[in-house]
């Protein structure tokens, strides 16, 4: 592997580690981000339960999140190391595009009952899963093409 | 697998070691061991004409096929 792609890895994975942080970040803020839409953000509904369970919402995505980001990290030092085409990977894309649909699941519902804005990030996560759902079937592809080419002699 | 490759019988036949007939055909010994112990899914022709002209046989000698409930 060249150079600048093990350099490419590296800022990849240092980006992933980033909003990792930016996360934890968001996490431990949770129950003051959502003072904040509660009192400056229009919401469909009102009433009592509305903050505990936008804040329930926020950690279930943050949970997602962290799943999504550590199959990404793996992932990425596995194709750091010239593993590509491995079950490993496919597993990986499998849980990250899981994790994505997960969140569009959370979302979309939340965003048509309580708020709006979130109807599109549950859209972006959804559109996101698809794409990672293909990206992984074409990798599972690839895993069985190498396995027949490396037991060609 | 419903092909048996009988490359070890046609190798004592003409006294030849594995390590030998891997540099003769241009593989590495580990691949020839794949090809030996059944374990390789395809052959290519021209590892098939390397191993025939190695071994002075032809390719009926060195495959043969055997119905997977006998084999």
């Amino acid at each position: 592997m060249k150079q600048n792609e093990h350099l490419s890895i590296a800022v990849t994975k240092g980006i992933v580690a980033a909003i990792a942080l930016a996360c934890v970040v968001l996490c431990l803020r949770g129950p003051a981000t959502v003072r904040w839409i509660m009192a400056y953000r229009h919401l469909n509904i009102t009433g009592p339960a509305v903050a505990p369970a936008l804040l329930a919402l926020g950690y279930l995505c943050a949970a997602l999140a962290f799943a999504m980001l550590y199959n990404l990290y793996r992932f990425l030092g596995r194709l750091g190391q010239g593993a590509l085409f491995v079950p490993q990977n496919v597993t990986a894309l499998r849980r990250i595009s899981l994790c994505c649909a997960g969140a569009a699941a959370l979302c979309l519902p939340t965003g048509v009952i309580v708020y709006v804005p979130f109807v599109f990030l549950g859209a972006a996560a959804g559109f996101m899963a698809l794409i990672v759902r293909v990206i992984q079937i074409a990798f599972a592809q690839a895993v069985r093409m190498k396995n027949e080419l490396d037991l060609t002699i | 697998m419903a092909i048996i490759v009988n490359l070890d019988v046609m190798m004592a036949k003409r006294h030849m070691g594995a390590g030998e007939l891997a540099e003769r055909i241009g593989i590495t010994p580990a691949n020839l061991s794949i090809l030996k112990n059944n374990k390789a899914k395809a052959v290519r022709f021209s590892t098939l004409e390397a191993l025939c002209k190695a071994l002075d046989c032809q390719p009926a000698d060195l495959l043969e096929y055997v119905p997977d409930n006998e084999s």
